[in-house]
């Protein structure tokens, strides 16, 4: 990859990579971090990436692998550090909708800062196929070649993570 | 049912990306891909701007005399960046000599030379496929129209306005082939305020039958909003009232050089490079713990099953058996939940799962469970003569786990 097409790729896929960054790592410098050493690692494996195929996809697989492999530091630095969690940075980010009231702006927000709560409180098993599901668009298959799982795997986790989130957000699900 | 669709919205507006990453992150990135770059030069060897700095400094003294005439010639300008291959080949009768000037904004931006062939510079450019052995080269000067100095690439100011140049085909969509695509990249240096850049591309010589045009344009990509592509009849021209330079030059390039049969082949291989969109890659490079477990080998010994097989190696679980009519759009849809809480849901176009007017068991199948000594299930889907599908979901035998 040369310096045009890694500076295509960021303004491309930045965004995407970004998050689902912030939602691996639920803190915004450890998600700048990941994010950096994401785009890096793909200079760095040049001559094995086609940037030209499917690079959303495989950007999210390297920064799923560095994440996993550096997951046991982060935790470590979290205990110590404490974190600033996204969840509030992302609800305040959304207050930009001037056609609503107050109150329904504030309603909203809370709903998704619940909703991101309890996705984040899933498993990692289910959490990770609803990222990349939900946030990134993935199909099902697509998941499937990131995760290194059958499609059917990837469907069945899913279908279970709803049923999960079900139960946890039956309140808010009442309420619309 | 209502459920489903407000928990789908939920998500989908809870987890939809919203935040940019701070643009300082993304420069960092640059940055220290350049700096990597630099410290591994095995055979790619595009020089950093901060090292020609230092060339330029030293042949400043020289300058005067050779400016009878504004700008640098192409083969100063590759002398200067210090690639004596390249400064040579601009020496040679293969070098096309220019010196054309367009005006947009406060910009002057000016085409100095092209030339073409293989090998010429000294330094070597490798692609994601290898060494690009066979390059064109386009120098530009590009300066400020009130008289005031191009900031030098030393300068806090350097690369606030970025500038696209690359070299553009008649009749091929510019935002899929442009610079980028064709591997470019450049060299650029600010000498007596006035910035010059080298660009590289894949030798574009063997479209020189057709019309070839340069385009520089604001921005450090290609933007469609800055020219128009006519399908019809090829043509590219300049977005008349674009907020920006949008300069389009015509390369004069040697008709004789021209290989329609070589530039057929390049545009039919950049075109399936760009449609190719599989991620076979992604496979082969995220291997991670997932990949031996036991899903995957079951996945793997059961390809090749029929119906017969299944009812000889795995369980029937005839209470999950559904048969469904596709919707107007062919799909099928289904939902279903096991004994241990599993379950699976799902839509499926038919057309995919079955060819015109096949029936019986398709190929598709969808293998599911296996974790932490969990069974493992299989749906099925077979297609009865009337066009209903019937789905079947297996329990496979533990002896194959």
């Amino acid at each position: 990859m040369n310096d045009m097409q890694l500076e295509q790729c960021i303004h491309e896929y930045g965004k995407n990579v970004y998050a689902f960054c912030s939602q691996l790592t639920g803190n915004k410098q450890e998600a700048e971090e990941l994010y950096q050493d994401t785009f890096l690692k793909a200079v760095e494996l040049k001559e094995k990436m086609d940037w030209e195929k499917n690079p959303g996809s495989y950007l999210i697989s390297i920064a799923l692998r560095i994440w996993k492999n550096k997951r046991r530091k982060y935790a470590w630095r979290n205990r110590i550090a404490g974190t600033e969690m996204f969840t509030e940075e992302l609800a305040d980010g959304e207050s930009g909708r001037q056609e609503d009231s107050t109150e329904a702006v504030f309603f909203r927000q809370e709903q998704q800062r619940q909703v991101r709560e309890a996705v984040a409180k899933l498993e990692e098993r289910y959490r990770i196929p609803v990222y990349l599901y939900y946030s990134q668009q993935f199909t099902t298959e697509q998941i499937g070649k990131i995760l290194k799982l059958p499609q059917g795997t990837v469907k069945s986790r899913l279908h279970k993570a709803r049923k999960l989130l079900k139960k946890e957000l039956e309140v808010i699900l009442d309420e619309r | 049912m209502k459920d489903d669709r407000n928990l789908e919205q939920l998500l989908q507006q809870a987890l939809s990306p919203e935040e940019e990453p701070d643009d300082w992150l993304n420069q960092n990135i640059l940055r220290r891909a350049k700096e990597t770059e630099s410290m591994n030069r095995t055979y790619k060897k595009k020089m950093p701007a901060v090292a020609v700095l230092a060339a330029a400094v030293l042949c400043a003294g020289s300058l005067t005399a050779v400016a009878a005439w504004k700008y640098l010639a192409p083969d100063k300008v590759a002398e200067i960046a210090e690639d004596q291959g390249l400064a040579a080949a601009f020496q040679s009768k293969d070098a096309i000599s220019i010196n054309e000037s367009q005006e947009y904004g406060n910009y002057r931006i000016t085409l100095l030379g092209v030339v073409s062939g293989k090998n010429l510079s000294q330094y070597v450019t490798s692609g994601d496929t290898g060494i690009r052995e066979d390059r064109t080269y386009v120098v530009t000067a590009i300066e400020n129209t009130d008289g005031s100095p191009r900031p030098d690439v030393s300068d806090e100011h350097y690369g606030e306005e970025t500038f696209f140049v690359s070299p553009l085909i008649k009749g091929q969509n510019p935002a899929r082939f442009n610079a980028i695509t064709m591997v470019g990249g450049y060299t650029e240096y600010v000498q007596d305020g006035i910035q010059y850049r080298i660009t590289e591309t894949d030798n574009v010589e063997i479209f020189a039958d057709r019309t070839l045009y340069l385009a520089v344009s604001s921005g450090s990509l290609y933007d469609s909003n800055a020219y128009q592509f006519d399908e019809t009849t090829g043509e590219i021209t300049r977005t008349e009232h674009y907020d920006g330079v949008n300069a389009l030059f015509h390369l004069p390039l040697d008709e004789k050089k021209a290989d329609p049969e070589k530039a057929d082949a390049y545009i039919r291989e950049l075109e399936q490079e760009l449609e190719g969109g599989n991620s076979e890659n992604v496979r082969q490079e995220g291997e991670t713990e997932e990949s031996s477990d036991g899903v995957g080998r079951i996945a793997e010994k059961i390809q090749d099953w029929k119906e017969e097989d299944f009812k000889e190696h795995a369980t029937l679980l005839e209470s999950l058996t559904q048969t469904m009519t596709p919707d107007e759009k062919g799909q099928i849809a289904y939902s279903y939940e096991n004994e241990d809480g599993s379950g699976s849901s799902g839509t499926l176009q038919t057309d995919s799962l079955f060819e015109d007017g096949q029936t019986g068991m398709s190929e598709f199948m969808n293998v599911m469970g296996g974790e932490e000594g969990s069974p493992v299930y299989v749906e099925t889907f077979t297609r009865n003569e009337d066009g209903t599908v019937v789905l079947r979901v297996y329990q496979i035998e533990d002896t194959l786990l």
